[in-house]
């Protein structure tokens, strides 16, 4: 079952009288359950095409559907609908809020949905599901690194979305933490049928995910899943290919 | 909501500063409303005090109510009485009832000499509490107002002292919150005797004929006007008030004051607004992220709208509150401090409460509106990027 659906995406940035095509015409599929890394340089449009799939930035062009869901023409708020119930988001920065304790960050996104009267058990679930039931009344300052992000993806789960999309979720964490949260999201991904989509440079992360679609200059230039020939090729270009020959990258 | 409260106390001197700007609107607001309403109620209850009688003084009388207006003779009643559309006429001499006390905000205190027989009737609509009212051929016999009572705490039975003369008081008056709470009305004989001894010699052998006006009871009150032109026409020397005048005589007053609770008003609008308007600016620039996390999460632009209006809301509420609460403990305070001389210059009402609250509470939301508007429109992938 497909789960996500682009064609053709594009995205272009105007700054005075010069165009940047962030993502340029960007096509992509993605099966339910899978999980999978956009890699590439800064400047690649992997951000860009992270905002995209994931309804926070309208495209220019071009055509996405979500879980069976045209995206393009939506309101926005049929946008904040699709993104509060099909998609859950993790972030680099984790992105809590500072004011509300664990269990409330999870809870969220539940504020601006229909009424949830068993929330707050579910709640409690997810954060007994990333290993956190213990920390649910601390606030994100309370927490270190790994266990904000843990929060975040208990937040990202909290809707049961149709696809979780982590833009660098590891960048801030040591390399056992990450090691370590990388794990709980491959076990959400084999035990739970979740589809993941991470966006990162780090080969590493990539490495670990089944399926690697690399970027440069806003199109795909690699998309290779575990038992392809060409994953590694899609994983390490990045790493060997010399400095010069990468295009300089917009933002 | 217990994120709005939770989101104030992030910022406790800004939020304290705010609140402030909004408390001293408010103070002054329920200080000077309820110096209005105390004021109001005079007046309303001066319109209904005065409104069945024309008011005839001597046509050199400063404004007419003035205890140094120039006297009237009684013989003016009988002249008065055949005119057309007139009742009946009767003299009444006012005074102070302590010339040494004159001045101050409140009603003046006053000694007032009436016939019993002919100036009570069901239109002057003056009820005893206690005792009784005047009656006719009586002397050195009081009804004093509430006001009076209270202050020189006199009961029916005590006596008092007046101008150097001892009245017993016969009766006193239910509280009409207007002029009658702060008259003690006498027999017109011992009012003219009083009277005489601050007055030129050249009136003295006409005691009895002493007035400072003759207070006339139209027919019919809607001919009021015409009668007191009559009057002023054919009765030289002297000027005719209607009703409708001295009703409009104490609404200047009113009018006065109620433009300064509008001021009021105003000040606390610019003042209370334009601080809400701008913490809730500055908080909005400081929480872009949170608001772009929202957002991602799913949040619709009337979530954001609400929770930052919520928490203007919240600052008006509570600047409301306090400004309220300390505008009330002042007038309690001044008016307790007055409340030995039986006068009040201040009249808190639930209303103007619920007034100055409410008022706090909606400018509040209001100021929030921009903010907030602000906040909501934001795109979601520059305020989740920002830094």
């Amino acid at each position: 079952m497909t789960i996500l659906r682009a064609k053709d995406l594009t995205k272009v940035y105007r700054r005075g009288s010069s165009e940047v095509r962030a993502v340029d015409g960007i096509s992509l599929t993605v099966a339910a359950g899978e999980f999978m890394a956009i890699m590439g340089r800064s400047g690649s449009g992997k951000t860009t095409l992270l905002d995209l799939l994931g309804c926070l930035l309208r495209p220019t062009s071009g055509a996405l559907e979500i879980d069976g869901r045209t995206v393009i023409g939506a309101s926005d708020g049929q946008l904040a609908t699709i993104r509060r119930e099909r998609i859950g988001f993790v972030f680099q920065e984790f992105n809590l809020m500072p004011t509300l304790t664990a269990i409330e960050n999870v809870m969220l996104p539940l504020r601006y949905g229909p009424r949830r009267p068993r929330g707050r058990t579910d709640a409690r679930a997810l954060l007994e599901l990333v290993g956190l039931a213990h920390r649910e009344s601390h606030r994100p300052t309370e927490l270190s690194g790994g266990e904000q992000q843990r929060v975040a993806i208990a937040r990202a789960l909290v809707n049961q979305p149709a696809v979780i999309l982590a833009d660098e979720p590891t960048g801030e964490l040591d390399s056992a933490t990450s090691e370590r949260l990388m794990a709980t999201l491959r076990d959400l991904n084999r035990n739970r049928g979740l589809t993941i989509i991470i966006v990162t440079h780090d080969a590493a992360i990539a490495g670990a995910t089944d399926r690697v679609v690399r970027l440069s200059d806003g199109r795909v230039t690699a998309d290779a899943r575990r038992d392809d020939e060409d994953f590694v090729r899609a994983l390490g270009t990045d790493v060997t290919a010399p400095a010069l020959l990468d295009p300089v990258g917009f933002r | 909501m217990s994120e709005a409260i939770g989101n104030i106390w992030r910022r406790p001197l800004r939020t304290a500063l705010t609140v402030l700007g909004i408390v001293i609107g408010v103070f002054a607001l329920t200080v000077m409303g309820a110096l209005a309403e105390k004021l109001n109620v005079l007046v309303d209850g001066g319109d209904e005090y005065f409104r069945t009688r024309i008011f005839v003084f001597d046509e050199g009388a400063a404004s007419g109510f003035q205890a140094s207006s120039r006297p009237v003779t009684r013989d003016l009643v009988e002249r008065i009485a055949v005119l057309d559309g007139v009742d009946r006429a009767t003299p009444v001499l006012q005074t102070l009832l302590n010339p040494e006390e004159a001045g101050g905000f409140d009603l003046p205190e006053l000694l007032t000499g009436i016939e019993p027989e002919t100036w009570y009737d069901e239109s002057v609509e003056l009820r005893v509490d206690a005792g009784r009212l005047l009656e006719a051929d009586e002397s050195g016999t009081t009804v004093i107002g509430a006001d009076l009572a209270e202050r020189y705490d006199r009961r029916v039975g005590d006596t008092i002292t007046i101008r150097d003369r001892d009245f017993e008081v016969i009766g006193v008056l239910e509280r009409t919150l207007t002029f009658p709470d702060k008259i003690a009305y006498v027999p017109l004989a011992d009012a003219q005797a009083i009277y005489v001894e601050s007055v030129p010699e050249a009136f003295e052998e006409r005691t009895d004929q002493l007035a400072t006006q003759i207070e006339v009871f139209p027919e019919d009150l809607s001919t009021a006007d015409a009668v007191a032109a009559a009057i002023t026409d054919e009765i030289d020397g002297v000027r005719a008030v209607t009703p409708a005048e001295v009703a409009d005589q104490i609404g200047q007053a009113s009018i006065v004051f109620n433009l300064i609770i509008v001021g009021a008003s105003v000040i606390a609008v610019i003042v209370g607004g334009l601080s809400v308007i701008n913490t809730m600016v500055m908080t909005v620039s400081e929480r872009v992220r949170e608001i772009g996390i929202k957002k991602a999460v799913g949040a619709p632009t009337g979530a954001i709208l609400r929770e930052f209006v919520i928490e203007a809301t919240l600052l008006g509420a509570i600047g409301g509150v306090i400004g309220l609460a300390l505008g009330a403990l002042l007038v309690v305070i001044l008016n307790a401090q007055t409340a030995g001389s039986g006068t009040s210059v201040f009249l808190l009402t639930p209303m103007l409460l619920l007034r100055s609250f409410l008022f706090a509470t909606i400018l509040g939301a209001l100021a929030g509106i921009y903010p907030a508007l602000r906040a909501a429109r934001l795109d979601p992938v520059a305020a989740l990027r920002s830094t």
